[in-house]
């Protein structure tokens, strides 16, 4: 399927949906649902999370389909930019309830830093846990312009429009972001050699 | 969607693309995801009770919690409500703003002997 038609596609797909026809929606998450998930997990470092975020970003697209246009974007570029919306305030949330108190600091501090145990010396042989891991530690912006580009299949214009800046933003997150976790998985090798 | 521009040129590239989407792939349930959706699509869509994230507070407490939220935003040069935007879904300002204690613990969900 073409770019334009699959963006046809989309468009009636939607246009259905805003309806109220379940079927069509539950067609979305068929086509759209692995991608998106992959993208969250590997952003909030949480398999849970990644479900809940998944669910709410489809709930939104249901409550929210008549408001797709799609001569401004394709249906998964749309998907994507609230699935980000979501992992963004996820985040946001979490970092503020820690600043207050409300919630134990180290979910992602101790993703982002490892320590050297004996379950992360294992983990550490497996260069998907080690891709994984190195993920985690990559700023938040270029992780999730790799996450989008590599899981999520986007073009670089279209990442751009999920994440609201240009292309040439983009690609020198990509170019930063593929060079650092090269270097990562280089220095995870080494360790296991 | 498959891409049009932007595809890695370099092998190298490709083949970290690659294992990027095998370390995202999931054994998640797909059809349990779609069963989840699917009831809550069915469920009333009231006002978010957006709250529920919050443990039971006593007024201090919360008012201690809003005087970090005002102090975070004049520091880190945040509209407040942005920075409650990525806190709370339908906060409700204004009856923080109106400085009404009993309004303050309604918006914590406080009334009915909670705190």
């Amino acid at each position: 399927m073409s770019g334009s038609d699959a963006r046809e596609d989309g468009a009636r797909l939607m246009a259905a949906i805003a309806a109220g026809d379940r079927a069509a929606m539950a067609a979305l998450m068929d086509r759209h649902a692995r991608g998106l998930r992959g993208v969250a997990a590997r952003y909030l470092g949480s398999e849970e999370e990644a479900e809940e975020i998944v669910q709410d970003a489809f709930l939104r697209a249901w409550r929210h389909a008549a408001r797709y246009d799609p001569a401004k974007a394709a249906v998964s570029t749309w998907l994507y930019r609230i699935t980000v919306n979501l992992c963004v305030d996820r985040r946001r949330r979490s970092a503020f309830r820690q600043f207050v108190g409300l919630e134990a600091a180290g979910g992602e501090e101790m993703l982002a830093d490892p320590s050297p145990g004996a379950e992360a010396q294992l983990a550490a042989r497996s260069q998907l846990a080690a891709a994984r891991g190195a993920l985690l530690r990559l700023p938040a912006r270029q992780r999730m312009a790799i996450l989008l580009s590599a899981v999520g299949e986007l073009s670089t214009q279209e990442v751009a429009a999920v994440l609201e800046t240009s292309q040439g933003s983009v690609e020198q997150l990509l170019v930063r972001a593929r060079r650092r976790l090269r270097e990562e998985l280089n220095r995870a090798k080494d360790v296991t050699r | 969607m498959k891409r049009e521009q932007g595809t890695p040129e370099r092998e190298e590239d490709r083949a970290l693309d690659a294992l990027l989407r095998t370390a995202a792939a999931s054994d998640a349930d797909e059809a349990a995801t779609r069963q989840a959706v699917m009831a809550r699509l069915a469920e009333p869509q009231g006002t978010a009770r957006w709250f529920e994230w919050l443990p039971p507070l006593d007024a201090r407490t919360a008012g201690a919690a809003f005087a970090v939220l005002m102090l975070s935003a004049g520091l880190g040069g945040y509209a407040l409500p942005d920075l409650l935007g990525g806190v709370v879904e339908d906060w409700q300002l204004l009856n923080l703003a109106s400085g009404s204690t009993a309004a303050i613990e309604g918006s914590f969900g406080l009334g009915g002997g909670r705190g």
